[in-house]
């Protein structure tokens, strides 16, 4: 390039990613410090200080924090970063990303202070309440119009794959959450989803399998590919092998939701396509970790010395470890085992500390003394922090892989006469304990580590320089960046922004429309059960008090088809059983035993005296004590319309009598539980949240047990 | 029963179908990526990253 060339003074805009920075470090440390509260109160139920902070309520909370308000902030930091550079042209509109940088706050701050009041969807991490999820869906808007306005000013024909990566996430992302998130409000706090029983399932898990790919994964890629060749100042191993990677996820990973309701009552075609496209997901991520790692090639000295690519080389080895315990843990068999326990915990928790958190560590340490212009405080300390966090994440995996085993184990164990060795809930409870204290004492460690990096960049900070946006000369668009002789297919889709994105949301869209809709066409032929009715009024407003407190966090809600379930819970969950259920509540982990037949199981005096001290009636058990459902007034004022909106929209087959006395019902049947407890010498609860609970508590499977089920389990 | 079978079966051509359409594009996508000629193009892209706050020419 001989001819003279012109260039323009570009100036990026890197207060956006400072801001983003700090809220990372400060979302993390929150976050996690709910995390490390909740490993206390699983080793120790005393920890449970408050209502507002008790386990179902704070379960929540950490999850959205970490996911969003840590990972989230972490994403945006480094897209807006990288996005400049790469399309050499400041973002769009300061405005645009203020207002993206504000909004996402807010919505964390809401979510932080209306969770722990229980206002919950209680769909795991899509939680927040309907007027939070309109926030969330402006926001990204928002975001997205500035990413793609930016994209068609930049200055760089070609989109490096990083860009890619956040394209497939951007959309991906609002096409998941508008559909989870599609529900009828009641009031200005409570709504109910649109979907039912085995529909709200399978959406719920195509909508929270992708959260991990689209949220926790493709961006994170998309930060690998572009800060890993920048610190190890060398370019990404194999580009085809990146392009490669990209449509293989984008392509499989929306298919593979269903592995989270193995052996449930979703049908079996449904179950047996997320197992198969979870096992073919292991190469394109695999795939992945080796460009990743090689990327490093003839720099693995650099790794003695420099804190940063050891964070990156552990987050990419924790990539690839959890790629493939994901597929293992999809095998229906080993499912058998591991579902509904601390396996589980394990497996995701490799993947938030070790992939999510590690690569965003060791951004962080790049990022931050670039953009205030100075050195890094100390490359000791940072050493120091990634030992912790990698004992931190040893200690928690290891345990809970060792817990997993352990309760999966024990809750399958039968004596020589076929009867089960622990057929109650609480003798199992204590075998835990050791390694509910070494999981809480390794998460201390990681998060004392995050403390560490926290003294770390507050020292950098104050030995700033003068923080001012980079400027950098780049080469106008007219001149031809690049001799190519031949404009192959995939080049000149990376030059069109537009049709590539087309393509990636077909991409994405194809595997969920596919399964998503068969199931939603089966909507009136979920084998319907004669007997199944939808709850009176009074068990409706003890589930929104069940939803509200979080009891799914704990107690499942689906009895699989073995052997050791039918006979510890009773008949196993059939699809025509929850047609009235929204939210659906089958649950993801048992700390305590399954509830989907816990009704008539024990006499309402039992739920009373257990619901207020569960150590009184179940020694040792883990539970929290709920005594503010004692206190806190049932409030039935709402209760005709929710039985009007379930019968009007969601077609439940209430009669005209029950929805004009919706009230009454309420209050004869609170009359009724309350009289029974009075009658045995306890105080009366009649007009409090307790009784509507127990209602709900003692209907929970009654409907098929009066059917006299005559089916066998099909193990 | 029979109401069940026959509704799920309806459908169930529907993922078999999207299975043999998803190879077909990646495989598709495969031979593309490996096309002759592509590599040079390749090449300036990777360095993206390295270029990017640096006066290019
Ligand atoms: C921290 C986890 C945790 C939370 C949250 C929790 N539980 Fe429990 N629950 C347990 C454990 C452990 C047991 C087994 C020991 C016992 O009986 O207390 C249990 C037992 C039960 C039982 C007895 C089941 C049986 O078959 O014996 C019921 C009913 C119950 N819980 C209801 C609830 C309700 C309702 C909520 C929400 C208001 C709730 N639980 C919240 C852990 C939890």
């Amino acid at each position: 390039m001989s001819k003279d060339i012109k260039t323009v003074t570009v100036t990026y805009d890197d207060a956006i990613t400072r801001k983003f920075a700090l809220a990372t470090v400060v979302w993390g440390v929150v976050g996690m410090l709910a995390g490390l509260w909740l490993a206390l109160e699983l080793a120790d139920v005393g920890f449970n200080v408050s209502q507002h902070l008790a386990f179902g309520r704070l379960r929540p909370l950490h999850t959205n924090a970490v996911i969003f308000a840590f990972v989230g902030n972490a994403i945006f930091a480094g897209v807006y970063y990288s996005t400049q550079r790469l399309l050499k042209t400041r973002m769009a509109s300061d405005l645009l990303s203020k207002l993206h940088f504000w909004g996402w706050q807010l919505i964390i701050v809401s979510a932080a202070v209306t969770l722990p009041l229980g206002f919950t969807t209680s769909k795991e991490y899509a939680e927040l309440e309907w007027p939070i999820d309109v926030g969330i869906a402006l926001v990204w808007v928002i975001f997205g119009v500035n990413f793609f306005w930016t994209l068609a000013r930049r200055r760089e024909k070609h989109l490096y794959v990083a860009i890619w990566f956040y394209i497939a996430s951007i959309v991906t992302v609002a096409m998941l959450h508008i559909v989870n998130s599609l529900a009828v409000p009641v009031s200005v706090l409570k709504s109910y989803s649109v979907y039912a029983g085995v529909q709200d399932a399978l959406v719920q898990w195509w909508y929270g399998h992708n959260a991990v790919a689209f949220f926790l994964t493709t961006p994170f890629l998309g930060l690998m590919y572009y800060f890993v060749p920048k610190v190890a100042q060398r370019p990404v191993y194999s580009y085809r092998l990146s392009i490669i990677h990209f449509w293989a996820l984008v392509f499989i990973y929306i298919w593979a939701g269903p592995h989270h309701l193995l052996n449930s009552a979703l049908p079996d075609w449904a179950q047996s396509t997320g197992t198969v496209f979870s096992i073919m997901l292991l190469a394109p991520s695999w795939g992945g970790m080796i460009n990743g790692l090689l990327t490093l090639r003839g720099a693995w000295h650099k790794l003695r010395t420099d804190p940063i690519l050891k964070f990156f080389v552990a987050a990419i080895t924790f990539y690839g470890m959890s790629t493939f315990e994901g597929p293992m843990l999809s095998l229906k068999s080993v499912n058998t085992l591991s579902h509904f326990t601390n396996w589980t915990i394990g497996h995701v928790h490799s993947g938030a500390l070790g992939w999510n958190g590690m690569l965003t560590f060791g951004i962080l340490y790049w990022l931050l003394p670039r953009l205030w212009k100075t050195k890094l405080h100390s490359v000791r300390w940072a050493t120091a922090h990634f030992w912790m966090g990698l004992l931190g994440i040893a200690g928690y995996v290891l345990s809970m892989w060792v817990a997993g085993i352990t309760e999966g184990l024990m809750w399958k164990e039968f004596d020589a006469e076929g009867k089960l060795v622990y057929s109650q809930w609480a003798e199992m409870v204590p075998a835990l304990a050791p390694m509910y204290w070494v999981r809480a004492v390794s998460g201390a460690l990681y998060l004392s580590g995050v403390f560490l990096m926290v003294a770390n960049l507050f020292k950098t900070w104050q030995s700033r320089g003068e923080v001012a946006d980079e400027k950098v000369e780049v080469v106008l668009p007219d001149e031809p960046h690049e001799v190519t002789t031949s404009v192959s297919w995939h080049s000149r889709l990376e030059g069109k922004p537009l049709t590539f994105t087309v393509w990636t949301t077909i991409a994405a869209a194809a595997g969920g429309l596919f399964e998503l809709i068969p199931s939603m066409a089966i909507k009136s032929n979920v084998p319907t059960i004669e007997s199944v009715r939808p709850y009176t009024p009074l068990e409706l407003l003890g589930r929104d008090v069940y939803v509200s407190e979080g009891c799914v966090s704990c107690h499942s809600q689906m009895v699989r088809p073995f052997r050791e379930e039918t006979l510890r819970y009773g008949e196993y969950g059939k699809a025509g059983e929850f047609v009235y259920d929204r939210p659906f509540l089958w649950g993801s982990r048992r700390i305590g035993p399954d509830l989907l037949r816990v009704g008539g199981k024990y006499p309402d005096m039992w739920h009373y005296n257990h619901m207020l001290d569960p150590r009184s009636t179940s020694p040792g058990s883990l539970m929290p004590e709920y005594g503010h459902l004692f206190e806190q007034p049932l409030d039935t004022a709402g209760v005709a319309a929710k039985v009007a909106l379930f019968r009007n929209t969601f077609d439940a087959p209430y009669g005209d009598y029950e929805v004009d006395n919706a009230e009454i019902l309420a209050a004869v049947q609170a009359g009724e539980i309350a009289d029974g407890l009075v009658a045995q010498g306890l105080p009366d609860v009649r007009d409090k949240k307790i009784v509507a609970l127990i209602a709900y508590l003692q209907r929970l499977g009654r409907d098929v047990q009066l059917a006299a089920p005559t089916e066998e389990p099909t193990e | 029963m029979k109401n069940e079978i026959l509704s799920r079966t309806d459908l169930l051509f529907l993922p078999e179908l999207s299975l043999v359409l998803f190879l077909l594009i990646f495989v598709g996508a495969l031979v593309w990526i490996f096309r002759p000629g592509a590599k040079a193009a390749y090449e300036r892209r990777s360095r993206l990253p390295l270029l990017d706050d640096e006066i290019e020419s």
